[in-house]
């Protein structure tokens, strides 16, 4: 075998057939390298692109579907009231309106009041320190009317004392004087809805049961809303 | 007896190999010329497969740019929805956060007993102590209130001072956990 010249198998005809067997080779690494495997690549791909718009599909459905269902004027309601507790803007106006109200409704005094505006996290607080006076009972009723009441009042801390008053208990002529820290929390509107095909937030248990204590709270109008509805101008405070 | 038949090749050795090595050669490319045949069936396969899946594909945009005009149709109701849920977000949050310290302060002073006077409350967020001054004109009313706090009502109870005024009157100071 090793006397055979190599001339023998690659001349004439066999030549013709080594080229044939070199292009065919040629031939299965183009046609696998440069179709079968990019195509295989490609169509993968757009599996998973197409998997991936199905799954859009859905949830833009889903979205339609929840958001066609939504009774306009529940909804609207429901904001309204979600507003009221947590405002747009830093609620100097209906603060001062509640407390005016609640103050009036207890028979309780104003000494100093002060608010003033913090910025946590990018949300804003005013900060609401106050001095009141009045019976045990009233103040207390006063303090707990706040929690019962909008916008959502956070009460940091109390301190009562005894400013006139014997030593009965119970006694109605007892003074007290309350210094009361209070804070209410104020949120822009989100900027954006976003992406038609983005998720809608979900509406969480705690969330539910938060909207339902709102829509027992009460709402005392501002001034600026009773003169708008009554078309007069009101004042703040008594004169 | 040996009743098998064997086929004798005459050629010489060297030409016999020769032979045999070209019928090999030419088996071989037959069969990657078979085998060049077939991918390029395979790859015609995959051409028509990509195509189809191309067109699924745009048919999937289309249905999702109608879908994505529909859900904008009704933009009013998802500003409106989302505006709620951010705001109860907050509301929840506040909710949870707040301490009811009027109810904390009624809890403290109704287990108090007939005879003791509140002199002053403290309160603060966060904390469930309330820090406490009590008043009464006789030593002895106290017992009664140590006996109260003794009973548990309260997990925690600290007196800071006991004292008497200059008016006779029995001053006490505490800071008691509510539950």
């Amino acid at each position: 075998m090793s006397n055979v010249p190599l001339s023998t198998l690659i001349g004439g005809k066999n030549r013709q057939q080594l080229v044939v067997l070199l292009i065919t080779i040629l031939g299965i690494v183009s046609v696998a390298g440069f179709g079968i495997v990019p195509g295989i690549r490609a169509i993968q791909l757009a599996r998973i692109s197409i998997a991936e718009r199905q799954a859009v599909i859905s949830l833009l459905n889903s979205k339609f579907d929840f958001l066609d269902a939504l009774d306009n004027t529940l909804l609207s309601m429901e904001v309204q009231g979600a507003i009221a507790a947590v405002p747009l803007t830093t609620p100097y106006q209906s603060v001062l309106a509640l407390l005016q109200e609640l103050s009036k409704r207890h028979s309780v005094g104003f000494g100093e009041l002060e608010l003033s505006r913090e910025t946590l996290s990018g949300k804003a607080l005013l900060q609401v320190r106050m001095g009141v006076v009045g019976s045990y009972d009233s103040l207390m009723g006063f303090v707990g009317d706040l929690e019962q009441a909008l916008p959502l009042a956070q009460v940091r801390s109390v301190e009562l004392s005894q400013s006139t008053g014997g030593l009965i208990r119970g006694d109605q002529a007892s003074v007290y004087s309350a210094k009361i820290a209070l804070s209410f929390l104020s949120d822009e509107a989100p900027k954006t809805i976003g992406k038609p095909s983005d998720r809608l937030p979900v509406i969480t248990e705690a969330m539910k049961e938060a909207l339902n204590k709102i829509e027992s709270f009460e709402v005392i109008p501002t001034p600026q809303a009773q003169s708008s509805a009554s078309g007069s101008i009101t004042h703040l405070f008594p004169e | 007896m040996n009743t098998s038949t064997q086929s004798i090749n005459l050629l010489p050795k060297e030409q016999r190999t020769v032979r045999e090595r070209v019928h090999r050669f030419r088996l071989i490319g037959l069969s990657l010329f078979i085998l060049l045949v077939g991918i390029g069936i395979v790859a015609v396969a995959i051409w028509a497969m990509s195509v189809t899946t191309s067109k699924q594909l745009s048919t999937v945009e289309i249905r999702i740019g109608e879908l994505q005009r529909r859900v904008a149709s009704k933009s009013r109701e998802e500003q409106q929805y989302q505006l709620l849920a951010n705001r109860l977000n907050s509301a929840s949050t506040v909710l949870t956060q707040r301490s009811p310290l009027d109810q904390y302060i009624d809890e403290v002073t109704t287990h108090l007993p007939e005879e003791i006077v509140l002199r002053s409350i403290e309160v603060q967020e966060g904390s469930k102590t309330a820090k406490l001054t009590l008043v009464s004109t006789t030593y002895a009313t106290f017992s009664s209130l140590f006996n109260q706090l003794k009973s548990g009502v309260f997990p925690l109870v600290t007196v800071d001072s006991l004292g008497r005024d200059a008016k006779g009157t029995y001053v006490l100071s505490l800071r008691i956990s509510v539950k």
